[in-house]
Parts: C-alpha cells; sequence; structure tokens
C-alpha cells in the first residue's frame, strides 16, 4: 500500500511538472505568436484555464496528504501539545468534510454538464470531463486529509 | 450583518486555531450561506465559484510569477545583485548595508516574496557584514527591513491577489507598485546612511573596488534588467496582460537560466514541484476568500458598516484613518494573507462609497502590512531572519528594525497625503 502510494505521488508530481511546464510554453509562445507575428495559438486561453484547473486540482490531494495548507501557527507552542491531538483529528475530519463536499459536488455537476452539453468557448472541450476529474481528486485529497495525521511545528507556513 | 460578524468571528477563530485558512473561509462560509439562504444555495455556490476561480485566464498569472520567481531565486540572482550592489557602494560608509538594501529592492522586483527574499538575502548578505564589523542589530535588521520590499515592488503576490478580490487590474496594481516601493528604498537607505554617519561603529566602511571591478560585476545582472524591462515595460506600454506578462517573464528566466546553464535537472524538477504547490495552496484560500466575499454581500455587513460609516458624521479622512488603523493593529498580530483575504472584501465598499481609489488602497493596505511583517510580537520577517540566523536574538532585531518602522510610517503618511505618488505612473499609462 505504501509503495503504490509513493508511485501514485510520483506519477502526480511528474503530471504536475508537465502540466505546469507545457503551460509557461504555451504562453510564452502565444504572447511571442500573438505580438512579433501576428499568429496566437488557436485556443491558447482555453488550454491555459484546463490546465490551471488541472494543475490545482491534482495538486490538491498532495498538499492536502502534507498538511501544506495555509495555516496560522502562532500559537504552534501551545496547540502542537499532545492535550490538543483530539482537536486536530477534528480539523482533519473538518477538511476531509469540505473536500468531500467539493467532490460530490462536482460529481453533480457532471450529469448537469452532460445534460446542457456545456463545453469550453474555443476548442469545445466539454465540461463533463473536466468536472469528473475535479471530483476525482477532491474526493482523493478528502481521503488524504483523514489519513494525514498530526501537525508538525513550521511545515505548514508558506513563503510568501 | 449579525451572522456576517458571527462568521467572522468563526474564521478568526479557526485560523488561529490551526484549521488551514482556506479551509476555515469555506466551511463558514459554507455555513453561512446554508443560515441565510439555504443549503440548496449553499452547494450550488460552492461548484459555481471554485470553477469560476479555476477556469480563469486572468489567474493564471500567479504560478506565473511564482514560477519566475523560484527560477531565479534557485540560479543565484541574489548574489549577482548583492556583488554588484557591492562594487558600487562598499567604499562609501555602510556601503554593505546599503548594498544589501539594494539588493532586496532588485530580488524583490523578480522574486514577489517577502519571507523568500528575507531568507535568500540572510544568506548573501549576513555574513559579508559580519566579517566587516557591522553590529548584528544594523546588519539583520536591514535584511528584515529590506526583505519588506517584496511584497510593493512588482511583481508581488499581495497584490496579485488583492486585485483578483477586488476586482482592480493587476498590471495598474504593478505599476503603482513602482514608486513606492522605490521610495521605501530611499527611505531605508537613508536610515542606513545616517546610522553609519552617527555610529559609525555599527557600519563600517568596505573595501575600494576598481572601475574595471564594478563594470565586471554589472555584466552578471543583465538578466535582471532585461526581465525588469519586460515586465514593467511591457505592462506600462500595454504590450501585456499581466497573465502575458508572467508567461514572458517565466519563459524568459527559464531560457536564461538554461542557456547560463545554471538550472540542471534536479533543480527544474524542485522549482516546478515548488510552483505548483504555491500555487495550489493559494488557489485553496482564493476558493475560500471568494465564497467568503458572497458570504459578507449576502449577510449585509458590508452595508451595514457603510451606513455606520455614513451616519457616524465622520469625515472622508476620518473614515480612512480608522480603516487604516484597524489593518496597522491586524499587521501586527495576523498574517499579510489572512488580513487581505478577510478585511479587504469588508472595507472595499466603503472606500469605494467614500470616492477613494481602489488601486491607491491596495498600495496602503501592502504599505501597512509591510509595517505588520517587521513589527513586534508577530513580525513575520523577523521570525523568519530568526529562523535563517539563529544566534541573533529576537529582541536584537527588533531593536534595530525602530528606525525602519519610523521611516515606514513617514512613507505611509506621505502615501496617503499624496495619492499621486502611487497613481500618477497608472494615469499615465492610461
Amino acid at each position: 500500500m505504501t509503495a503504490l502510494n509513493a508511485r501514485l505521488q510520483q506519477l502526480v508530481q511528474v503530471l504536475l511538472m508537465g502540466f505546469l511546464g507545457g503551460m509557461v510554453l504555451l504562453t510564452f509562445t502565444d504572447v511571442i505568436g500573438r505580438r512579433l507575428f501576428n499568429t496566437p495559438v488557436f485556443g491558447a486561453h482555453d488550454i491555459t484555464e484546463h490546465l490551471m484547473a488541472v494543475i490545482v486540482f491534482s495538486g490538491l490531494p498532495l498538499l492536502t496528504a502534507r498538511r501544506a495548507h495555509l495555516s496560522i501557527d502562532l500559537f504552534d507552542s501551545w496547540l502542537l501539545r499532545p492535550q490538543w491531538r483530539v482537536w486536530h483529528y477534528i480539523v482533519n475530519g473538518l477538511i476531509a468534510s469540505v473536500l468531500g463536499l467539493i467532490a460530490f459536488e462536482f460529481a453533480v455537476s457532471v450529469g448537469e454538464a452532460e445534460s446542457m452539453r456545456e463545453v469550453s468557448q474555443a476548442l469545445g472541450i466539454p465540461r463533463a470531463w473536466m468536472y469528473a476529474y475535479l471530483s476525482l481528486t477532491s474526493g482523493l485529497a478528502a481521503v488524504a486529509a483523514l489519513t494525514a495525521g498530526l501537525p508538525v511545528a513550521h511545515s505548514t507556513e508558506s513563503d510568501l | 450583518m449579525t451572522i456576517g460578524l458571527y462568521s467572522l468571528l468563526a474564521v478568526l477563530v479557526l485560523a488561529f486555531l490551526r484549521v488551514p485558512l482556506g479551509i476555515a473561509l469555506l466551511s463558514v462560509s459554507i455555513g453561512g450561506i446554508t443560515f441565510l439562504n439555504g443549503w440548496d444555495v449553499a452547494r450550488v455556490m460552492v461548484p459555481m465559484t471554485l470553477s469560476e476561480a479555476v477556469f480563469s485566464y486572468e489567474l493564471a498569472v500567479v504560478p506565473l510569477f511564482i514560477l519566475m520567481g523560484n527560477v531565479l531565486s534557485r540560479t543565484g540572482i541574489s548574489h549577482d545583485l548583492f556583488r554588484a550592489a557591492n562594487a558600487f557602494l562598499a567604499p562609501v560608509r555602510g556601503g554593505l548595508a546599503l548594498a544589501t538594501m539594494v539588493t532586496c529592492a532588485g530580488f524583490s522586483a523578480v522574486c514577489g516574496s517577502s519571507f523568500a527574499t528575507a531568507a535568500t538575502m540572510a544568506k548573501v548578505a549576513y555574513p559579508s557584514m559580519q566579517r566587516y564589523g557591522y553590529s548584528e542589530s544594523l546588519s539583520s535588521a536591514t535584511i528584515a527591513a529590506g526583505g519588506t520590499l517584496g511584497i510593493l515592488i512588482p511583481p508581488s503576490i499581495i497584490l496579485m491577489i488583492y486585485g483578483i478580490l477586488t476586482q482592480t487590474n493587476i498590471g495598474h496594481l504593478f505599476v503603482a507598485g513602482v514608486l513606492p516601493g522605490l521610495l521605501g528604498l530611499a527611505l531605508y537607505m537613508l536610515v542606513i546612511y545616517l546610522i553609519a554617519l552617527f555610529r559609525p561603529s555599527e557600519a563600517p566602511r568596505g573595501d575600494a573596488t576598481t572601475a574595471a571591478e564594478r563594470w565586471s560585476a554589472l555584466a552578471g545582472v543583465w538578466p535582471f534588467f532585461l526581465l525588469f524591462t519586460l515586465i514593467i515595460g511591457g505592462l506600462y506600454a500595454g504590450l501585456f496582460t499581466p497573465t502575458e506578462a508572467g508567461g514572458i517573464g517565466s519563459g524568459v528566466a527559464l531560457l536564461v537560466a538554461l542557456l547560463q546553464r545554471r538550472l540542471d535537472r534536479t533543480v527544474l524538477k524542485q522549482t516546478l514541484l515548488e510552483t505548483a504547490y504555491t500555487s495550489v495552496m493559494l488557489y485553496v484560500v482564493l476558493f475560500g476568500a471568494m465564497l467568503f466575499s458572497q458570504l459578507i454581500s449576502f449577510s449585509g455587513l458590508a452595508d451595514s458598516l457603510l451606513n455606520m460609516v455614513q451616519g457616524s458624521g465622520l469625515s472622508k479622512l476620518g473614515v480612512l484613518l480608522a480603516i487604516l488603523s484597524v489593518f496597522l493593529v491586524l499587521g501586527c498580530v495576523m498574517d499579510t494573507m489572512a488580513i487581505i483575504l478577510i478585511f479587504v472584501p469588508l472595507f472595499s465598499p466603503t472606500l469605494v462609497a467614500q470616492g477613494y481609489d481602489l488601486i491607491w488602497f491596495g498600495i496602503i493596505v501592502v504599505v501597512l502590512t509591510e509595517i505588520g511583517l517587521i513589527t513586534p510580537p508577530i513580525g513575520m520577517n523577523v521570525f523568519v531572519l530568526k529562523a535563517n540566523l539563529p544566534s541573533v536574538p529576537v529582541g536584537k532585531i527588533f531593536k534595530g528594525l525602530i528606525p525602519f518602522i519610523a521611516v515606514d510610517v513617514v512613507r505611509l503618511a506621505l502615501l496617503v497625503a499624496f495619492p499621486a505618488i502611487s497613481l500618477i505612473l497608472v494615469r499615465m499609462m492610461s
């Protein structure tokens, strides 16, 4: 199970790097084409939007599993004492509930998008597939929240 | 209004109890909207708000600029900048500290993060200052204060988030940040110069450099000038949208790093992953903030605040000063991002109704949070520095920061009294 988990994480990391690199390449090429040669990449905005969605929701389970969401660690010296363990499990439950709700609502959106034949503006990419992906990864993130364990000091402050 | 107030309180309590900020905002918003408009409305709004955020070309600006900063941070541009600034300023009394400040400003211009600037400069500049006999207090305070320039001098992550939340033009916000950022740099340099003048033992003179050394050092910083000119020049001339500028910036940064052989496979992998994680983290808090803005709107809290202000008899300036005081106090005890996400949507309708410009206010809020980054008890930049320089006592850093905080207050007063400092370049653009 641990080996499978590690493999999955590696796969998602490769996907994340590929999608992000692809997005940079696409935006760069599109801007150069648009501004210098008056020939933008057709559907570049559409692809960028979809890549953004894929990047954010692919990274969500990884971020959740590592307890790396932006948190305020002002009272860590107090909140990380053993007597707060139950509270942190409740927090994990809250994170899982919110992510689970997101997963459920995107699953509902799949059916709605199919029935309305909702597609993207330029390239006509069916939204139902995207919603299904967002639902799947949010669900995985909810599971990751339940198995994430307890927070550790200085693990969650963002680098802003 | 009551629900809005309780929700605000609930978010603050949950966030301080270590519930991730995005989850605190999302859960309270879902609960509040359910209470006000029913479960059916709340559950429909969740995927709607998230889709709106995630399928947005404009929001792709966030990862693109983060990637640019991460590429440059990992390719040693901070060392090149410090070498160049030092070559020109070292012979002056306090020159090393002045060079550190210039490097902080330069690094901020490509990085966009205060913590990253402070952490990087602690490694690059602090050892040199210690070697030349600079006092611990001045050395550490220079880096902590210089780091705050990272969130004002464009591109700035905080300004991007502010722009998204208030639906103001991110390009205009970036251009508006240029002069206040330079003013901050000039005032900080004045502080260092005066300290060196009146307490020479704290900031001795460095080694003299030859003209050849100065030109050779300058040759190493061309990528920095190229990127800054491309991004700010492109935005100012209306050549690029902010997202396009981010694409060009990150693309050119990657190309330069690859051509200079400063980016091997491992570093590239780390850079891309770090960018992806930071972006995901920011998107989650953005999801929460966007839904929370809806709750604030449904609850009528922002409108009630506006009515209260209008009925209070306070002058336009009085209202502004009251709001600024709230932000100043919050800055001392709360995380910068949390302040922007929670309180900007609450106060922005009041400011707009009073006729204030939201681009100007964005700059003011960032300057306020900059002050918060170096004031006790929280002063996050000080703690970032402490983590990188464990031997320096926190009290010494705070003591050294007093003159820097004083000039920050002067800068704030100047920006409030003369909005043109922030807006003149934006107006010239238009």
